[in-house]
């Protein structure tokens, strides 16, 4: 069996939105959480926590193929899309 | 009336005398419970201009339609009263397992109001409810009152307590329960010290009418269905609110030595990750909680105990103070907790006391000698003691930053940081714009929790100031009370992301009666508009300058970490009250119209 390639970014919560409802997504090894997130359309102030396989990692981690990574964002009360409609505004 | 306990006990700790009278059906329909008929009762039954440490103010302790049922969280009680810290509103709310035991006794509401000549506690067992004597407490901590008084008793009765800070008035006393929960904010703990209230202790045996058990059975366990199906409940459950410690600390909102920063160059030892390895030993959670996100943790180095720290203790005993140490922090936590002072505003007090003193304006001989240095666990526990205790520079940072920089003068109102009196809890605000007017505008002054809207500072933009950002806030502050009315946490909803719609059939299947969370959110500003006219009505001259944030946030950008170089101008906190105004129906003044008034039921009371 051939090493898994790419990491998998788990997506907790109202992140799920920005990968189109999916729970986690597959990006390449060598780039930083933090230009994943970039390339996700996802602002990195938004995470509250990067646990890589298991441990508390800063947004700087360098992904590695197998890695399995989970994101949380902070979310401060439903997520963005729900609680602006309802305030009757746009974001 | 389905749902509710039915009756109000109140007290009168003046003459002794303790009686019950129905619930009314319209306080239940117009304010459903909690925080709603907190501030019911306390308008109608506070006298104007009462002095808040008088016989006239009242304290009243409610439970809601959730609470003590099968309902995610189903635990949180609501004590209001006029607070001895702003003169203004005051509601903290309570955890753990107090409220049911209310619920359980056939109660929604518990008055208190006159004053003890002598040290009393408040025993309730069932249908029967007496004052007895605790001159025997009278001096001592809040777990080791609730020690003696659960062996007294028995473990299935809730204590709730102050120490020596109620006992003694301090602005900022809480009142204490389940070995380490607390009402924290406002001062509480002071009318009931000055109620000679030392504790109660409760335990109730009634059942609690359903309107339809079936629909109630089935809608509680779908709320707790998706509780345990969310993808966040593991890491919520690890960390509980000290997630957000290096989050705070990465995005500049830790407030760091006495908010003159938003980072701290010490917080990696603060953090959740680092506090679950050295000293978190379990979990604990509320009454019907099924994501327990309390910690309990263990300091080797003094041989203690406590529940916590929660982040806003990290934040205002740990960074806020220069403290790198999660031990020295936990420990400073506990002595607040025995003591009976809210660990948000003594971290402000103490912070702002030790500015005064880098600053020369308090010396060595306002500080009974005692150098005042940011990053000094000596200084933090001393200080801790003497305002709980009142003694020596604990009596000025007993009343709080905002009289006691009044009384110090030289500009150290510059560097107070509270709203209407009450200190900021621990989000800095120098580039967070929704975050800092929702500190402005928040009913009982710089808290949090009615709008955590600093996640939306950071999704659009945190130094804009448009409409949308207040709509956000707005928003927030008339729906996530609601949760404090109806008695349940509002943590699941936040930080596990469940469909708030989930709580409607929960709700009816209870009460019997249908509502939306477009009714409930009209509840929430019926309740948020006479919060505003409780203040004014207290207060000479109430109105814009009120809402004005600590001039910190627009005075004085900080010098390091993400935000430095930052602020919010006057121009722009002065933009922002005028889109708040309007989009709330106020007028320019920042009070509701007649308009206003009358679209919300409320031109009687005004």
């Amino acid at each position: 069996m051939s090493a898994p390639t790419g990491a998998e970014l788990r997506l907790i919560g109202s992140l799920k939105t920005y990968v189109g409802g999916r729970e986690s997504v597959t990006v390449e090894a060598g780039q930083t959480v933090r230009q994943a997130l970039a390339a996700l359309g996802i602002r990195p102030e938004i995470i509250a926590l990067v646990i890589a396989n298991g441990t508390q990692q800063p947004k700087d981690y360098v992904l590695k193929d197998g890695d399995s990574v989970e994101l949380l964002a902070v979310i401060g009360g439903g997520s963005p899309s729900q609680a602006v409609n309802r305030a009757g505004v746009q974001q | 009336m389905n749902g509710y306990g039915g009756t109000i006990l109140r007290v009168n700790l003046t003459e002794g005398r303790i009686t019950r009278e129905r619930t009314p059906d319209a306080v239940a329909r117009d304010f459903l419970g909690g925080r709603g008929f907190g501030v019911h009762f306390l308008f109608q039954e506070v006298p104007k201009g009462a002095d808040p440490l008088g016989p006239e103010n009242t304290l009243i302790i409610s439970s809601g339609p959730f609470a003590g049922m099968l309902i995610p969280g189903g635990g949180k009680c609501d004590f209001t009263c006029k607070s001895p810290l702003t003169g203004g509103y005051a509601s903290a709310s309570l955890g753990g397992l107090f409220t049911a035991e209310i619920k359980y006794a056939g109660l929604d509401s518990i008055i208190l109001e006159g004053s003890s000549p002598r040290p009393v506690l408040l025993f309730i067992d069932g249908d029967k409810a007496e004052l007895r004597d605790a001159s025997s407490l009278w001096g001592k901590g809040t777990i080791t009152v609730e020690r003696a008084l659960k062996e007294e008793f028995g473990e299935e009765f809730q204590i709730a307590s102050i120490g020596p800070g109620g006992e003694n008035l301090v602005s900022f006393a809480s009142i204490n329960h389940d070995w380490g929960r607390q009402a924290g904010r406002g001062g509480v703990g002071a009318v009931m010290g000055a109620k000679r209230l030392k504790a109660i202790a409760i335990h109730g045996t009634r059942s609690v009418p359903v309107a339809d058990v079936e629909a109630y059975r089935a809608a509680g366990l779908a709320l707790f269905k998706a509780c345990k199906d969310a993808p966040g409940l593991k890491p919520w459950q690890s960390y509980g609110t000290t997630i957000v410690t290096s989050w705070c600390d990465e995005v500049g909102a830790l407030p760091t030595r006495n908010f003159r920063a938003g980072s701290f160059e010490g917080a990696a030892g603060l953090y959740g990750p680092v506090m679950r390895e050295k000293i978190v030993i379990t979990d604990k959670g509320c009454f019907s909680c099924p994501s327990p996100c309390g910690k309990y943790s263990r300091m080797r180095r003094f041989g203690t105990y406590v529940e916590g720290p929660e982040y806003e203790t990290i934040g205002l005993i740990g960074s806020n103070l220069g403290i790198s140490d999660i031990e020295v922090v936990a420990q400073a936590n506990l002595l607040c907790d025995e003591l009976g002072i809210d660990t948000i505003s003594t971290g402000n007090a103490i912070g702002w006391a030790i500015e005064c003193f880098e600053r020369g304006i308090l010396t060595l001989a306002d500080t009974d000698g005692l150098e005042l240095r940011f990053g000094d666990s000596q200084v933090v526990f001393t200080l801790i003691e003497k305002i709980a205790r009142r003694e020596g520079l604990g009596r000025l940072l007993a009343e709080g930053v905002k009289r006691a920089s009044a009384k110090v003068g030289q500009g150290s109102d510059r560097f107070a940081i509270h709203v209407k009196g009450m200190e900021q809890s621990a989000y800095a605000t120098h580039s967070a714009t929704a975050m800092l007017l929702s500190y402005m505008t928040c009913d009982v002054g710089a808290h949090h929790n009615r709008a955590w809207a600093i996640t939306y500072d950071l999704q659009v933009g945190r130094d804009r100031v448009v409409p949308e950002k207040v709509a956000r806030v707005i928003w927030l502050q008339n729906f996530r009370p609601m949760f404090d009315v109806l008695g349940a946490c509002r943590l699941q909803w936040v930080e596990l992301d469940i469909d708030r719609e989930l709580y409607v059939p929960a709700l009816e299947a209870i009460t019997g009666v249908p509502r939306t969370w477009k009714d409930l959110e009209t509840v929430g500003e019926r309740i948020w508009n006479l919060t505003r006219l409780f203040w004014a009505r207290e207060n000479d001259g109430f109105g814009r300058e009120w809402d004005l944030p600590p001039p910190r946030f627009y005075e004085d950008p900080p010098a390091t970490g993400p935000t430095a170089g930052q602020i919010t101008s006057l121009d722009d906190v002065q933009r922002l009250l005028d889109m708040y105004y309007e989009q709330r129906g106020w007028t320019p003044d920042g009070l509701p119209t007649p308009q206003t008034l009358s679209r919300l039921g409320l031109t009687e009371v005004a």
